[in-house]
């Protein structure tokens, strides 16, 4: 069995734990497959297509947004429901934006489509996951600059891989219709890392035909625990149908410094 | 703006366990060269504690945490709260994130070229003195080395 990995700074790769390395064969990472800005104005009637990305799955998708209208300069993440105007979707074809805007001001959407689809069940081995001791021992070190960028490069923003940087390494996605009960959808998900880590959820309903991303409320609540992932969606304040709910859980933690 | 991806330069792959080299698509890769990811800069994630103040007054803003990350650009960023209003442990959510209208209360978090800046908005028309006082609550923030508004440059 062939395989390489590659430990954070500070940290020997031969003892390092899963979540103290910044490469290794065994996990995925996030890849980008594109990016870009749309323009939302109040003459606008929804859905319309933000970006044809034709990878004929509903792919893993982040949108960020500003607005003059509420705030000049500053950026921040729009999970669906929590601002007007920012709510997205993606299906096999596009990504779309599915909202309404009221403004004169415009509002713009950046957003990220990921080469990596919703709806994909991944179990990830778990090899160590009990942490090392970051220590100073020489650092060799790997780095990976992008095409076309210098491995000289200052700028971060040029590289791939750098062993300085944590990746978000995927150790797990899972995806599924909620279990129905009398009150509430509920979706689970065993991951035994050992700590809670750090996800995201999608959810899909009839209703809408896309895949959005859930938005934690007191409507919809998540537990993480160091064994499990669980959704729950109280449905009389839900408005939709059952729900098909898709999880990415990656190899970091939510409770401490990582 | 648009695909910023190269999945025909295979000048340096990694597949996952299992998958041939020559055969491998990207979502079969560990990594595949024509593609940029998402990291983390050393340094720039934390978790820390705060509890909301004894009073909160009516339509007003409380910084809970300022974050200066000096990239010049604005970055990506993901912030947790662990969320101790309701009473039940283990209970997360990805910001922003807003209780019960009742409650009024909003944690939200922002970012501009210089700084993360973490904070409460509290929305009520009259000061809140028992409902979201003194609520300890426990985030986890990450600020990513990759730009936030880059849109394919």
């Amino acid at each position: 069995m062939y395989g390489a990995k590659v430990s954070r700074q500070g940290f020997d790769v031969k003892t390092a734990s899963d979540k103290q390395l910044a490469f290794s064969s065994e996990w995925p990472l996030l890849p980008i497959e594109a990016e870009g800005v749309f323009k939302v104005t109040n003459d606008m009637t929804q859905p319309v297509t933000i970006y044809n990305h034709g990878l004929g799955y509903s792919p893993v998708f982040s949108v960020y947004y500003t607005s003059d209208f509420y705030e000049s300069g500053w950026y921040e993440q729009s999970p669906a429901t929590f601002r007007t105007g920012t709510e997205c979707g993606v299906d096999s074809d596009n990504l779309v934006w599915k909202d309404y805007w009221y403004s004169s001001t415009p509002m713009y959407l950046y957003w990220k489509v990921f080469r990596r689809p919703i709806t994909f069940n991944y179990q990830g081995p778990n090899h160590e996951l009990t942490d090392s001791t970051k220590s100073s021992f020489k650092d060799y070190g790997a780095i990976v600059s992008k095409l076309g960028k210098s491995i000289g490069s200052p700028d971060l923003r040029d590289f791939s891989i750098r062993n300085d940087c944590r990746p978000s390494i995927i150790g797990q996605s899972s995806y599924g219709l909620a279990e129905e009960t009398p009150v509430i959808y509920r979706y689970e998900i065993t991951h035994n890392l050992g700590y809670r880590p750090i996800y995201w959820a999608y959810y899909w309903t009839a209703g809408n035909a896309v895949w959005r991303d859930l938005t934690p409320t007191y409507v919809t609540r998540m537990w993480v625990t160091t064994t499990k992932v669980r959704i729950e969606i109280q449905k009389n304040l839900w408005g939709m149908g059952r729900p098909q709910i898709a999880l990415l859980i990656f190899k970091n933690t939510l409770d401490s410094n990582g | 703006m648009g695909k910023i991806s190269n999945e025909q330069d295979k000048t340096f792959l990694i597949t996952l366990p299992g998958v041939d080299t020559e055969t491998t698509t990207p979502e079969q890769s560990a990594y595949h060269c024509g593609f940029p990811y998402e990291f983390i800069k050393e340094g720039l994630e934390g978790y820390f504690s705060y509890t909301s103040p004894p009073v909160l007054a009516a339509e007003t803003i409380y910084p809970i945490k300022t974050i200066n990350h000096n990239l010049g650009y604005v970055p990506e960023f993901q912030v947790f709260v662990e969320d101790a209003f309701y009473g039940f442990a283990d209970l997360f959510a990805r910001l922003p994130y807003w209780y019960s209208p009742g409650a009024a209360v909003q944690l939200r978090a922002r970012v501009n070229t210089q700084k993360l800046e973490i904070f409460l908005e509290y929305k009520g028309d009259i000061d809140d003195t028992q409902f979201f006082v003194n609520i300890k609550l426990n985030f986890k923030y990450n600020i990513f080395v990759n730009q936030l508004n880059s849109v394919g440059s």
